[in-house]
């Protein structure tokens, strides 16, 4: 009886079958949040030249891989050579870019969040660890569709080889600490102001909450001429929302959309012996050699022992030729090389 | 860890089938343990491990069985965005054959039944997530559909009544995966050891 009774339901459970059902591998990702943004169209047509505008989500990257080139372009502050390759060391320094959408007739734009920031765009232990970043707005200048700050390096170019842009980016909501912004932070744990208060630092403001938020603050300024280095909001209102506010993107000019993209480049700085015959000139010939990249360089004598080549392009890098120093060191105490008392004949500073 | 559950039982019960008195052979129930691996119904790059237990009873002289069986398993697949665990559950009943040949038998059944599937899903870096005080994290869902199958077996008798088996065979069940309703061929094999009573 018993065993008939298990046999009817097997049987009737068997041709009746029922579920929500399952998914498969195929299951998309759920959305973690969507922001949004917009843009005044009016005001960056000119900038865009006709172009459609592509809007992305950049997380910031740590910018001290910039420092020695910030420490550089500090000491040699007047010379004229060299500033054009001097990125702002208070500027926003993009990195990963998580999402992109094409930016509406309105100016509007929505972007859903379907990963976390990476571990590379992440300051902290984990946890804390906090992300920042910035909606970006570029013309899609280079027509492929896609937000893109450089073009794909074509075959033959190697490392020294400063990128080209691509697109050319028209409004940022978070460009410099030194200007009002609006920027994306995420944030997992418990704010840490040890931790994590000196990574785009938000002088005066609230703790961000936990998660995607969306914090609106006035900028900052810190007085290097007195020597205090401790950052000091500008007047007006710190806030933090949630991330489904509005985020607006302020229009840049020309040089500050380029620059923008150009802190990408974080390898824009090398330090290296000086060679024995002129960089990027055949020794024989004394003509440049072809495919040479120092051979189109600007040269600039930043003091009598320190030669500079500046690379031309839309990212200038620099090549830094101290005749007593370390490899990619600006300074150090025991020099691997020192040239002083046997000059390079072709050396042109003096 | 069902998987390693069912082995380690099977181990368990040949250590304790070693001292048992000589081959019965006028058993006709018999008990099965063994360790189930399948296809997955959903997860196409897995493999469903686990365990079961069987009952048979032989009817008449001629071989004829009849038969329930009980199994459960476990599969586990990742994408970019999800982790998906899947808990698969069957319960069937079988008739078949057997035909003994000293202290080896052959058998073929065929089993009619329900496939039950449980999944758990939740997103990949869920303790960041959680860490981020997101929600929605993770999903449950379930299926349950008609199988079918087609066993070929061999088994050897050791320590008596006990019997040492190895069968596989494919398998059919239809089930909703994906929001459809999707017909899927399984291969599924045991390994085992069983006891005549």
């Amino acid at each position: 009886m018993v065993f008939r009774s298990a046999l009817a339901i097997l049987v009737a459970a068997a041709l009746s079958g029922c579920g929500s059902g399952v998914d498969d591998l195929s299951l998309p990702p759920t959305i973690l949040v969507t922001l949004r943004g917009h843009v005044d169209v009016t005001r960056v047509q000119a900038a865009a030249g006709g172009h459609p505008l592509n809007a992305a989500l950049v997380w910031g990257a740590d910018p001290s891989p910039l420092y020695q080139l910030y420490a550089l372009c500090l000491k040699y502050a007047s010379n004229a050579d060299l500033q054009p390759a001097c990125p702002d060391p208070f500027g926003f320094v993009p990195s990963q870019i998580e999402a992109t959408t094409r930016v509406n007739a309105d100016g509007s734009f929505d972007l859903p969040l379907i990963h976390l920031p990476d571990a590379r765009v992440c300051v902290g232990t984990a946890p804390p660890l906090v992300a920042w970043g910035s909606l970006v707005v570029a013309a899609d200048t280079d027509g492929s569709g896609t937000f893109d700050f450089f073009a794909p390096r074509k075959q033959g170019e190697y490392g020294r080889t400063p990128p080209t842009l691509a697109d050319r980016v028209v409004a940022a909501s978070f460009w410099s600490l030194q200007k009002p912004e609006q920027r994306v932070g995420y944030l997992e744990g418990t704010w840490n102001e040890a931790i994590l208060g000196l990574f785009y630092p938000l002088p005066g403001c609230p703790t961000p909450r936990a998660g995607f938020s969306v914090l609106t603050a006035p900028g900052m300024t810190v007085d290097v001429s007195q020597g205090n280095l401790t950052p000091k909001p500008l007047p007006g209102t710190c806030t933090d929302e949630v991330a489904t506010e509005t985020v607006e993107a302020t229009p840049l000019s020309g040089p500050d959309g380029r620059a923008f993209a150009c802190r990408q480049v974080q390898d824009r700085l090398r330090v290296s012996q000086p060679p024995m015959t002129r960089p990027g000139i055949n020794p024989v010939t004394g003509k440049p050699e072809k495919n040479s990249p120092e051979a189109n360089d600007k040269q600039a004598c930043l003091d009598a022992t320190t030669l500079a080549l500046i690379s031309p392009g839309d990212c200038p890098t620099v090549q830094l030729y101290p005749l007593k120093g370390c490899g990619d060191q600006l300074s150090c105490q025991t020099p691997e090389w020192d040239l002083t008392k046997h000059v390079p004949v072709w050396w042109p500073c003096h | 860890m069902p998987g390693r559950v069912a082995s380690a039982a099977l181990l368990l019960a040949t250590l304790v089938a070693l001292p048992a008195r000589a081959r019965d052979a006028s058993a006709r129930t018999t008990l099965e343990g063994f360790v189930w691996n399948t296809s997955p119904v959903a997860l196409q790059t897995g493999l469903v491990t686990g365990g079961g237990a069987e009952m048979r009873r032989l009817f008449g002289s001629q071989g004829l069985f009849f038969g329930a069986e009980l199994a459960l398993g476990q599969s586990e697949e990742a994408t970019n965005d999800w982790v998906l665990d899947d808990l698969d559950g069957l319960a069937s009943v079988e008739v078949g054959l057997e035909r003994t040949f000293g202290v080896g038998t052959l058998r073929a059944s065929f089993s009619l039944g329900t496939l039950a599937v449980e999944q758990l899903g939740q997103r990949a870096q869920f303790d960041r997530l959680k860490a981020a005080g997101l929600h929605g994290l993770t999903r449950n869902a379930a299926s349950i559909g008609p199988y079918a199958a087609v066993d070929l077996g061999a088994a050897i008798a050791f320590a008596g009544a006990w019997t040492f088996f190895v069968q596989l065979g494919p398998a059919f069940t239809v089930q909703k995966v994906a929001g459809q309703e999707r017909s899927r061929w399984l291969l599924t094999s045991g390994l085992g050891v069983g006891r005549g009573f």
